[in-house]
């Protein structure tokens, strides 16, 4: 297999070697080939994933650029050496040698080509136009695809990042994230990595001197910068001693910050900054290019852990993510199995954590981190890829057609220069040469299409999905869509050519086409291509209404609360100067009132994690005499703290008991607020108000750990409310529902404010803003959205590709549309004695105008049944993608299929009523 | 010489100063020197091999005897007095810049 991939990518370069002038290729022609041989296999060993696309991409750059250098350069030797040959022998003014004959050829069918198609501008501008469109798609979709899917992640040898984290898919948390024993046994017990990391993305409360800002931040352990092979662009990254409790106060700083809030200041490092209200010290500054995973980081700070946070107690308390680099060599299910062994040997450990950990179905996951980053995204892209491919070929179909129609019309033309002396071989090239120059001016205008489109990347939030912010286009990419358009440009001129080759001179001469009778093969290839348009056509816009149909599902869906007139946006509370329960809980009572007390908004509250911001909490809870069957799993609710009238503000229902109110308060008995979907397992049929629940024990504690325990918290169920989506519309049902507790009863530091209010959103932001400030000016009050933005937002993932796919779906009716009224209209031209001949003998016009119109239909209607097959083999690729609707569904299917079919009857009427307005008379005497 | 030189040229000259290769070992030795960084690809090694013989900074050289890896006789060049004058001229303006940088303490800590 090596040996036939090797193989071919020789002939492939060769191919490419062409383009140097003869005499470079004799010199150094072979040696070149070993050296691409070299150079291929070095790609290839470098980065074996998609290497052949990189080496042809590669390849190409380098031929297209120095082929021309070279030529370029060889000609001005030449002239140089011929100038001087002509003076020294024969005086200035000699026409040039037999050898300087050889390019005017290809110049001369330049010429003529471009002659040909500028006398054909409607000709030309269908061409050109097509190709723009169905290239300039390729090209956005295809750059988009290559940043976000093929591209490695911009980190040197990116295939060997992990992404590593617990999974207890029984308990509703099938992708948790680590702990920090977890991380402490890992560093020991997995030599298959050179080095391991925790991280977590936050923000952070900056203090400069014109007022607190909140920042970007990303907290990490030293070994994360090592890991990257990431080098400061000044001073340095973290070492190993920053991550030791009270050495740890340490910052590094992104290019961006450093020279918007510290004016590129060289002395930067060793300065203090205040961070969370805390000093910190810049150790480093980090260079523009360097991202990990996020772009718009601006703080980095290590990570310490104090020695209690390493302990067993703190097992399964996930609050980290962790990312890994294998040892060159090392593979995935090293990782995994290294993982396996540390988890049974805890295992081992904690025999009374076993069984729990068991019936969650815990284990470790380790998985490429770059695919892994953009799993949810992959398969979208992909349908959009195909669907892009289809409208290429649709658009190429409608070429193709065109060429057919147009190589018969100059049928004549061509027959009189082959009878003049052009042999058939010259006739070809000079084709060739006409739609390969059609081809690569709609590359080009494409590739200019595709950039454009690509610029809306921001507005169409697409730049919000994983890698969205790596999207551009390379010059790789470029390339590669400039030569699919050569390739399609090649394909079609063969069309013309084989014509030529089967150029009968006698016929021709004497007339062009002779009725239809002559081009029955190739009517019946149009009829075939046509047909084969409608079918990618269907399909097409059969994935793009099952996408839709699902949007709209997904936009119906209840989230559980009253998104309308709901403002939101975060506060935290730097530790430093609310260091206690007491010092957060006065700041959020005070700070409350005053939002409270703004005219024009209703109610406010808080919560410390709001739905649809992205954040999520869950925490293991148990209800009081709640039996569990042999082999059930604890399961891991989202846990929610909120303020008095949360409920109220977002109108949230209550199904029985209370809302929490000002009976809750830090002295009263514990009380939590359970969801419907919590209420239904733990006391199915049940009344819940007045149930007892309780925490379970910590991990490293001896005792059966779903027994309740001396340090069990306990709390009264005071009301049962509606379920509320948190993570987004289209949340999985996986999802094992959520608790309230009372935040009088918690300390909180970092929480949203909520608020109903008839205020525009500037208005009120300002407003709340203005009252925060008046508590304490240190805090900023950040991340402000309507509550119907972000829930708008969490729909970018579908939106996006649902619009693509309309957009290609359209596109692709109309060149269908187009196709089959250019099939026909070439028909009823080529057919017009024949149709005069039937009129003459009594034929009606209603009959002439049905039988084209059967024609049509036939395309079609074989085209809609090809194009349901279709459907149902794509099924299978797009079900993951849809919500509440069938990959056949029947109301998509018919929908589109009616819109289709309408569109192509008014294509097929024209042509046909064109028949029906035959005159018999000038038919059969103009011939 | 006033102009400045591509920087692959100047690799490519580089990789030529002290040692006679052929165009395979040039690609080796200015990807491994650069780090992988630079990668030659055979057109942008070759063109340049031809453009700096034309120039005269480079010339080929007799294939050393025991020298034939793999089939194929490849052509070996080596550095002209002119072509070392350019690459010492190009040496001497980075490091100039490189000494101007240092002076800016931009490289101050950093791989020296």
């Amino acid at each position: 297999m090596a040996d036939s991939r090797f193989s071919l990518a020789t002939a492939f370069y060769r191919v490419l070697l062409r383009a140097y002038p003869r005499p470079f290729r004799a010199e150094f022609g072979e040696e070149m080939e070993r050296a691409f041989a070299a150079c291929a296999a070095r790609e290839r060993r470098r980065r074996p994933r998609f290497a052949a696309a990189r080496i042809a991409g590669r390849a190409v750059a380098d031929t297209a650029r120095h082929a021309c250098q070279v030529r370029v350069e060889a000609r001005r030797t030449r002239r140089r050496a011929r100038h001087s040959f002509n003076i020294a022998l024969l005086g200035p003014g000699t026409p040039p040698s037999r050898q300087g004959l050889r390019m005017p050829h290809l110049l001369n069918d330049l010429r003529f080509a471009l002659r040909v198609l500028l006398k054909n501008r409607s000709y030309t501008a269908t061409v050109l136009l097509t190709l723009a469109i169905c290239i300039g798609a390729n090209a956005a979709i295809f750059a988009i695809v290559q940043s976000v899917l093929l591209r490695p992640l911009p980190v040197p040898e990116a295939d060997r990042l992990v992404n590593i984290f617990n999974s207890y898919p029984n308990a509703g948390v099938a992708r948790a994230s680590n702990g920090v024993p977890d991380y402490v046994d890992r560093l020991q017990g997995m030599p298959c990595m050179e080095e391991l990391a925790l991280y977590r993305r936050a923000s952070a409360t900056v203090g400069f001197d014109d007022g607190a800002e909140r920042l970007p931040a990303v907290q990490a352990t030293p070994s994360l910068f090592r890991l990257l092979r990431a080098r400061a662009a000044l001073g340095n990254i973290f070492q190993e001693a920053d991550a030791q409790l009270g050495n740890h106060l340490k910052v590094i700083v992104s290019q961006g910050l450093w020279q918007t809030r510290f004016g590129s200041r060289p002395d930067i490092v060793g300065q203090q900054m205040r961070i969370n209200g805390v000093q910190r010290t810049i150790v480093g500054v980090m260079p523009a290019d360097f991202q990990f995973l996020w772009a718009d980081i601006n703080l980095w700070t290590p990570l310490a852990f104090a020695p209690e946070e390493k302990s067993d107690e703190r097992r399964h308390s996930n609050n980290y993510q962790m990312v890994g680099r294998l040892k060159p060599g090392a593979s995935v299910e090293q990782a995994r199995e290294q993982l396996g062994a540390i988890n049974a040997f805890n295992d081992e450990r904690f025999p009374h954590f076993r069984q729990v950990l068991e019936d969650a179905g815990f284990r470790t996951e380790a998985v490429l981190l770059q695919p892994d980053l953009v799993r949810e995204i992959r398969p979208v892209l992909y349908l959009l890829w195909g669907g892009v491919l289809f409208v290429l070929l649709i658009g190429a179909v409608n070429i193709t057609n065109l060429a057919f129609v147009r190589s018969s019309a100059r049928q004549r033309e061509l027959a009189t220069r082959h009878a003049v002396g052009a042999g058939i071989g010259r006739l070809a090239t000079q084709l060739i040469t006409e739609t390969m120059l059609l081809a690569a001016a709609g590359g080009v205008a494409g590739v200019l299409l595709g950039r454009w489109a690509l610029a809306l990347v921001p507005s169409l939030g697409l730049d919000e999905m994983p890698r969205g912010h790596e999207i551009r286009m390379e010059p790789a990419t470029i390339a590669i869509i400039l030569g699919l358009s050569l390739a399609v440009g090649f394909l079609v001129s063969l069309v013309p050519v084989v014509r030529v080759w089967r150029l009968n001179l006698n016929l021709a001469l004497r007339d062009e086409g002779r009725g239809g009778t002559a081009s029955r093969r190739s009517m019946m290839a149009r009829h075939a291509l046509a047909t084969a348009q409608v079918g990618f056509a269907f399909l097409l816009l059969i994935g793009a209404g099952l996408l839709f149909a699902s949007f709209r599902h997904v936009l119906g869906v209840d989230p559980g609360f009253t998104a309308d007139g709901v403002i939101s946006g975060a506060i935290n509370l730097p530790g430093a100067r609310y260091p206690d329960g007491g010092a957060t809980r006065s700041f959020q009572q005070r700070a409350l009132e005053r939002v409270r007390a703004i005219p024009g908004i209703e109610r406010a509250s808080l919560i410390d994690t709001l739905p649809f911001s992205g954040d999520s909490s869950d925490s293991v809870i148990l209800a009081e005499g709640y039996v569990m069957k042999p082999g059930e799993s604890l399961i891991s609710p989202f846990q929610n703290n909120v303020a008095e009238g949360y409920f109220e503000t977002l109108k949230i229902r209550l199904m029985s008991g209370r809302y929490f109110d000002g009976r809750d308060t830090g002295d009263s008995p514990s009380a939590i607020i359970v969801d419907r979907k919590l209420a239904e397992r733990f006391w199915p049929g049940r009344d819940s108000v007045g149930r007892r629940m309780f925490t379970i024990a910590r991990p490293g504690s001896s005792q059966d750990i779903t027994k309740p325990g001396p340090d069990s918290r306990w709390f009264t169920v005071v009301g049962v409310v509606d379920d509320v989506k948190v993570l987004g519309l289209a949340e999985e049902d996986k999802r094992v529902g959520a608790y309230y507790f009372p935040l009088t009863q918690q300390q909180v530091s970092s929480f949203s404010i909520v608020a109903r209010t008839a205020l525009d959103a500037d208005t009120a932001a300002g407003a709340i803003r203005r009252e925060i400030a008046a508590v304490d000016p240190e805090v900023p009050f950040y991340n402000v959205r309507m509550m119907s933005e972000r829930i708008d937002e969490s729909l970018t993932n579908r939106r996006m590709p649902m619009l693509l796919a309309m957009a290609f779906g359209i596109v692709a009716l109309f060149l269908s549309a187009i196709g089959i009224y250019g099939v026909l209209a070439y028909q009823v031209a080529q057919r017009r004695r024949e149709i005069g001949i039937r009129m003459a003998l009594g034929s009606s016009v209603r009959a002439v105008f049905g039988l084209v119109l059967a024609d049509g239909a036939k395309i079609v209607a074989v085209g809609l049944a090809l194009g349901l097959a279709g459907a149902m083999v794509m099924g299978s690729y797009i079900e993951s993608q849809l919500f509440g609707v069938d990959a056949l569904d029947p109301m998509v299917i018919g929908a589109v299929g009616l819109v289709l079919a309408i569109v192509s009857f008014v294509a097929v009427t024209i042509p046909a009523r064109r028949a029906a307005r035959v005159n018999p008379v000038s038919a059969l005497a103009g011939e | 010489m006033k102009d400045t030189l591509p920087e692959h040229w100047f690799h490519i000259l580089l990789a030529l100063a002290g040692q006679e290769l052929h165009g395979l070992a040039i690609t080796r030795e200015v990807f491994d020197r650069t780090g992988g960084r630079l990668h030659l690809w055979p057109g942008m090694l070759y063109g340049a091999l031809k453009q700096m013989t034309v120039r005269g900074y480079v010339a080929e050289t007799e294939a050393p005897a025991d020298a034939a890896p793999g089939g194929g006789r490849p052509r070996f060049y080596r550095l002209t007095p002119l072509g070392r004058r350019a690459c010492a001229a190009e040496a001497e303006r980075y490091a100039r810049i490189v000494d101007a940088a240092r002076a800016k303490r931009l490289l101050k800590g950093t791989r020296g």
